[in-house]
């Protein structure tokens, strides 16, 4: 009888322990975890969007400088950005911002930007610290060209580091909790012509 | 004798002439009469065709001054989030900058600040929504110009005492 009842309360014990654990973010279902891999995927190509819209001449000064903000944005603090050419052996890396910057002073008349192949060559994994992160790989296809002919073009591929973390905060006096999908360092793995 | 049989010869050829002046005259005459008829015909035809094709376009615009009300009247019986899916769809579909500034600055009129909030739900389990960094109704619009991505349909609208809207959540599709 004794042990039934030992039994009976260690059981209901697990399903208390598991329901926070679940509330708390700590172990989530394989669905939620899909909309979340997807979240992160969603803003690789948010950040290709935006690259491309920096780099084209014809986007307005204005606009190319909102959107710079908001490719900022998609960023954590103090991230950069790998830049390679099929010219020369190093990558260089700049912080995101300056990184935006040269790309919208670039000296062509028309620059034309590229991202495909988009997905994870490391699966969002949760840490020690609840951050979950994982890496995607894109392949990016440049081409500028000047009136005079000058003409360059080169493909790369790329490793993002992403981090996903559960966040909070006031929307009109109530706590909302979100997940915030940061990038982080974009490697250059790969340079061609 | 004789000079009476030449004169009367003579009499019948000119009335032989005025007869066949005379018939010649009357041939042109009916000739011209004909073809005054047909101008006539023709001209009656194209009167007739020309009131039709003026029925056809009263017509026309009577159909179009119907659906352009029917359509107004569409609109005004539009609730608030048919109207944001409007905006948002003319938004993210259109084809260059100032055609989309103009359509984010018309929505915006729906809303009490471009920076009411906006909420995104990326998938919802058991009640428990999860949701992806909050934004505002202005940068969640300029998104849309940016991205070209409609992707997300209206979910719960929260108003002022004035219809304004407060707060916006979207749904992930």
């Amino acid at each position: 009888m004794l042990n039934s009842k030992f039994l009976y309360t260690v059981i209901a014990s697990l399903f208390i322990t598991s329901a926070v654990f679940a509330q708390s973010g700590a172990d989530i279902s394989p669905k939620r975890k899909q909309a979340i891999d997807s979240l992160a995927l969603e803003k690789v190509r948010d950040l290709s969007k935006y690259i491309s819209i920096i780099g084209d001449k014809r986007t307005p000064f204005s606009e190319a400088t909102r959107v710079m903000d908001r490719a900022e944005e998609l960023f954590a603090p103090d991230s950069e950005m790998g830049v390679s050419s099929i010219n020369k052996k190093e990558v260089s890396y700049y912080k995101v911002r300056k990184y935006f910057e040269r790309l919208m002073a670039l000296n062509y008349d028309r620059v034309s930007i590229e991202w495909y192949n988009i997905f994870y060559i490391s699966d969002l994994e949760r840490q020690p610290d609840g951050r979950y992160v994982g890496v995607v790989t894109i392949y990016q296809r440049f081409e500028g060209t000047s009136d005079d002919g000058l003409k360059y073009k080169d493909t790369t591929k790329k490793d993002i580091t992403i981090y996903v973390e559960r966040k909070k905060t006031q929307i009109a006096g109530r706590t909302v909790e979100f997940w915030d999908v940061l990038l982080g360092d974009i490697k250059v793995t790969e340079t061609s012509a | 004798m004789m000079r009476t049989i030449r004169n009367s010869s003579k009499l019948s050829m000119i009335a032989l002439l005025v007869l066949l002046m005379f018939g010649g005259a009357g041939c042109k005459s009916k000739k011209k009469a004909m073809e005054a008829q047909a101008a006539a015909e023709k001209a009656r035809l194209e009167q007739e065709a020309a009131a039709q094709r003026e029925r056809e376009a009263e017509l026309k615009r009577q159909r179009e001054a119907e659906e352009e009300a029917k359509r107004a009247a569409e609109a005004r019986r539009e609730t608030p989030a048919q109207k944001l899916d409007l905006y948002f769809s003319a938004i993210a579909n259109s084809g260059n900058v100032n055609s989309a500034n103009s359509s984010i600055n018309e929505a915006l009129s729906l809303f009490s600040s471009p920076d009411t909030p906006v909420l995104i739900v990326i998938a919802e389990e058991n009640g428990q929504k999860d949701y992806d960094r909050p934004t505002t109704i202005r940068d969640y619009m300029n998104y849309l110009k940016d991205t070209k991505k409609n992707m997300n349909k209206i979910g719960n609208i929260k108003f002022d005492n004035t219809g304004k809207i407060t707060e916006l959540e979207l749904i992930r599709q």
